[in-house]
């Protein structure tokens, strides 16, 4: 694998795409620092597969730039992208080629490698067996995990896997997690797009969450998870707790969460939660700092944030 | 260059495995055997009859041999044929024979070296051209299709030399079938002279000549292979590239009998269309006629015609979005 130059692998500025009226990415400046794996997260259209495609030179921006490598980009072709490994979307491939053939013809026009590393990689995805069978009689987790082998060719150091577990059965869902987790501990670097948040969150350092084309909120996971506040209790009565809670000036709001209750309030004062519960008799049996699940924060903060947006825009 | 030299190769690596290119060069291979073995049995025919001539009436009618006319062969010829029909129908053929000469040189002409290679030339390339815009329609739209158009350029492939290794390989495999055609139809030749009864001798065609219109039929086939790779690339689908490719080449030959038989400044357009500069520059009779221009005339239209389609098809894959399958 080759050494990147410098520490952003990915850089962008003011990049926007424009459909016509429709805005697809809006104003998008972010940054991805060298080795991890950074999560891109966003429901659908929110403009995550559009920026894929204009930071592999796919897709032309309609405004701003994208740097891979410190280098300016200059569309497809360029030599920064045979350090760059991809699948986007699902994989495509030649139906009539055997897995081997597919690997072989995109090994061969990138320049780089031989049949070992074509070897490697199927054993790698579990296709050895399968390699010279023709394409079009795979199943979706073999077309996936051909796919995976196909970014992985010529040991690039920048990997983007769009819904890369997308048709796998759950030991194979295991397998490509642990996957990416050991090539992004080896100093490379991968962009992970999945709508499976508990895979995104088992994976990703970092994250970048987009809704209508924008970006929300980009940072480290447990860092994003963890200042949101909140409070997880189990009391003697939980039912008239989140009444007296929900009423108090500094809890901003109160959930229930398997059998227990999840209370969104400032750090300083969560020590006042227990005190205004005992005043009622409600004593807490247990009281802990929560760490909200991805999923849920990715949900708060697409609907608010998006709502704001559409507020905006209105 | 390397680049698209190994673009060229990998790219023939994929289409060697596919069977279309196969279909199309056999159907290539039978029309240029059916030319020269179709001149071979006509020559034997008209060898054997003389030519004929047409006796009866209504229902009644049958063909007869001019041989057997000239030969007084009453028992080859129609029952109640008497001596006056009889003078009638060797003076038909007395007429007859005097052209029967010149046909049988240029059929012997048609199955024998070098003739037979122009002759072959022009049988093929009118399907020909049919087959290279279904070949050269399926070499781009099939990659739409299957949404390998992403892939390929993720790999660093450049736009510009995917395009080029297409065409560079769509232009040598176009000329890999012609001496292909060539090839079996000079060993096919050399076969039916050496089983042929009463060679005539007296051929038009010189070897310089043969050569001259391979290299022509090559030259014609270009232009409308980028044409086609154009309206494919555009349309981003093999489909409309087959339809629109096969259809203009039918569709031109029409429009140009109709309109130029109605107008009579429609031929002065007619002398800037595709079809009829293919058919002057190639003087291989394809396209059903030719444009009253000079073969600079049609050089420098077909020239203009490759320059102009494939620019527009350079420009147009360059700057658009690579997409999806089927939306790249």
């Amino acid at each position: 694998m080759g050494q990147a130059s410098t520490n952003l692998v990915i850089h962008t500025e003011h990049l926007t795409k424009r459909y016509g009226d429709i805005v697809a990415v809006d104003n998008l400046s972010f940054s991805v620092q060298a080795g991890g794996v950074f999560g891109l997260l966003g429901p659908n259209g929110s403009g995550k597969t559009t920026t894929i495609g204009m930071v592999l030179g796919l897709v032309q921006p309609s405004g701003g730039f994208v740097r891979l490598f410190d280098n300016p980009h200059s569309g497809a072709g360029r030599p920064d992208l045979r350090r760059i490994g991809a699948i986007v979307e699902s994989p495509t491939f030649y139906p009539y080629l055997s897995g081997r053939a597919n690997l072989r013809y995109f090994q061969a026009i990138g320049s780089h490698g031989g049949f070992d590393e074509i070897a490697r990689l199927l054993k790698l995805v579990d296709l050895t067996d399968a390699a010279d069978r023709p394409y079009h009689t795979y199943s979706l987790g073999m077309k996936q995990r051909l796919g995976i082998a196909y970014a992985l060719l010529g040991d690039p150091d920048l990997l983007f896997l769009d819904e890369p577990t997308n048709g796998l059965d759950p030991a194979g869902v295991a397998e490509v997690r642990d996957l990416i987790r050991s090539l992004g501990a080896g100093g490379r670097t991968i962009i992970l797009s999945s709508h499976l948040l508990g895979e995104v969150q088992q994976v990703c350092e970092r994250v970048a969450i987009l809704s209508h084309g924008r970006l929300l909120v980009q940072g480290n996971v447990d860092d994003l998870l963890r200042t949101n506040g909140v409070v997880r209790l189990d009391t003697t009565d939980n039912a008239a707790a989140a009444r007296i809670l929900v009423n108090l000036p500094f809890v901003e709001r109160v959930q229930q969460d398997d059998g227990n209750l999840l209370v969104n309030v400032a750090a300083d004062h969560s020590w006042e939660l227990t005190r205004a519960l005992a005043l009622d008799g409600i004593y807490v049996a247990e009281l802990s700092l929560a760490q909200i699940s991805l999923e849920r924060y990715f949900l708060e903060i697409t609907g608010e944030r998006a709502h704001e947006l559409q507020g905006e825009v209105a | 260059m390397i680049m698209l030299a190994t673009l060229v190769r990998w790219d023939w690596f994929k289409l060697v495995r596919r069977w279309i290119p196969w279909i199309l060069l056999v159907i290539l291979l039978l029309l240029s055997q059916l030319t020269v073995w179709g001149n071979y049995f006509q020559y034997q025919n008209l060898q054997r009859s003389g030519g004929s001539v047409t006796v009866g009436t209504g229902g009644s009618q049958r063909d007869v041999n001019c041989n057997d006319v000239l030969a007084s062969n009453l028992a080859k010829l129609p029952p109640g044929t008497n001596a006056q029909i009889l003078q009638g129908l060797q003076a038909d053929c007395s007429q007859i024979a005097t052209t029967v000469p010149h046909q049988l040189r240029q059929l012997y002409d048609g199955f024998t070296l070098p003739g037979s290679i122009p002759n072959c030339l022009g049988t093929t390339i009118s399907i020909g051209l049919i087959l290279f815009a279904i070949l050269t329609a399926s070499v781009f739209g099939a990659e739409y299709g299957w949404g390998t158009v992403r892939p390929t350029l993720i790999r660093g492939t450049g736009r510009g030399p995917y395009l080029a290794a297409k065409l560079l390989l769509l232009a040598l495999l176009a000329a890999g079938a012609l001496v292909l055609v060539v090839g079996a139809t000079a060993i096919s030749s050399v076969v039916a002279k050496g089983v042929v009864a009463n060679a005539v001798s007296g051929t038009s065609t010189t070897w310089s000549h043969a050569a001259v219109l391979l290299g022509r039929t090559w030259l014609v086939l270009l232009p409308y292979l980028v044409f086609v790779a154009f309206v494919t690339v555009l349309t981003r689908s093999s489909a409309s590239g087959m339809a629109i490719g096969v259809g203009y080449y039918l569709g031109e030959q029409i429009v140009v009998a109709i309109l130029g038989g109605i107008f009579t400044w429609f031929h002065s357009i007619g002398n800037y269309l595709l079809g009829e500069n293919i058919a002057t520059f190639s003087g291989v009779g394809v396209f059903g006629g030719h444009a009253a221009v000079s073969g600079l005339h049609a050089f420098l239209v077909l020239l203009a015609y490759t320059l102009v389609f494939g620019s527009v098809t350079f420009a147009v894959f360059r700057t658009r979005d690579v997409t999806g399958v089927n939306a790249s």
